[in-house]
């Protein structure tokens, strides 16, 4: 990547069958969003864009929730930093998430994600 | 004088068999491992302090949406049996009080919640802690565990089971007393025949 350029940067995850995790918009504040954030590095983040949220509704709400299900993709559009040192690095991002099946939830989970640059 | 004595005999008979299947069920239960956790006032709360009481011991979280139906169900058993030796306990796994809090007034929960930790949460789940909520306990007078659910349940089944473990000792009591009668009478039966 070059000094000053842009990228995108598609990251795909998969919630088993049967699970779902709220969407970065869920209608409940009590309820914990889908989250990607950045460290600062050679890249900076401009936007992420999420998922399509699914409206869904299950035996323990009253209303349908916003979620996601199966595979989904977090896109984020990276600027690559004018001052940004040539050579490798490495950005890390975290994605947070919490799950539910439509019985129970389980805590919220942070995955850290590796993301390997080469500025020229 | 005879057929009343084996009547009599077959009776006491029953009845010692009710009293050994009462006891024998009630003791294999698992015993309910005590804790020390501080409730919303900052008062410290232990299991012990619930003994004779039936307790239903509840791990959810603000963020859980299965745990947020059962509260409502939990808030009226604990206003409409609390006179009877009943009381709910929440045990939160929320990072901190703050979103608690204000979860506890929108909901108007009217029983003792305290704050979890890794301690209580591996006593209760083993080595990986309570995984899955809602995590839920009922736990007989004696302090033992009468079931364990791992996510939500037909609130029927709850109050089903509530009404059973009040009615345990209640039932256990007139049993024993109906015992002492019924062996007061195979006594004088059994010395008429």
């Amino acid at each position: 990547m070059k000094r000053g350029g842009t990228a995108e940067v598609k990251l795909t995850a998969t919630l088993n069958e049967g699970f779902h995790a709220n969407s970065h918009t869920p209608k409940d504040e009590n309820l914990i969003p889908l989250k990607l954030t950045w460290e600062p590095g050679a890249l900076v983040a401009k936007d992420i864009v999420y998922p399509k949220p699914q409206m869904e509704k299950y035996s323990f709400s009253e209303e349908p929730l916003s979620v996601v299900t199966g595979a989904f993709d977090l896109t984020t559009k990276f600027s690559v930093a004018p001052n940004a040192a040539p050579g490798a690095s490495v950005v890390t991002g975290k994605l947070r998430y919490q799950a539910c099946n439509d019985r129970a939830c389980f805590a919220p989970k942070t995955v850290e994600v590796r993301l390997p640059v080469t500025v020229q | 004088m005879l057929r009343f004595g084996w009547v009599a005999a077959v009776a006491v008979a029953l009845l010692l068999g009710i009293m050994m299947w009462r006891s024998s069920s009630a003791a294999a239960r698992d015993a309910a491992p005590d804790f020390s956790l501080k409730d919303v006032n900052g008062s410290t709360v232990h299991l012990h302090d619930y003994r004779g009481k039936v307790v239903v011991l509840d791990f959810w979280a603000t963020y859980c949406e299965p745990c947020q139906m059962e509260v409502p169900w939990f808030t009226q058993f604990e206003r409409e049996k609390r006179n009877r030796g009943f009381a709910v306990l929440g045990i939160s796994l929320d990072d901190d009080w703050s979103p608690v809090r204000p979860f506890l007034k929108q909901f108007g929960v009217n029983y003792r919640v305290m704050l979890s930790d890794r301690q209580t949460e591996k006593s209760y789940g083993g080595q990986e802690g309570i995984e899955a909520i809602p995590t839920t306990f009922l736990i007989d007078r004696a302090g033992h565990i009468y079931k364990r659910h791992v996510g939500l349940v037909p609130r029927k089944e709850f109050e089903n089971d509530i009404d059973t473990l009040l009615g345990d000792s209640a039932g256990a009591t007139r049993a024993s007393s109906i015992t002492g009668a019924g062996a007061t009478r195979a006594n004088t039966a059994t010395h008429h025949l």
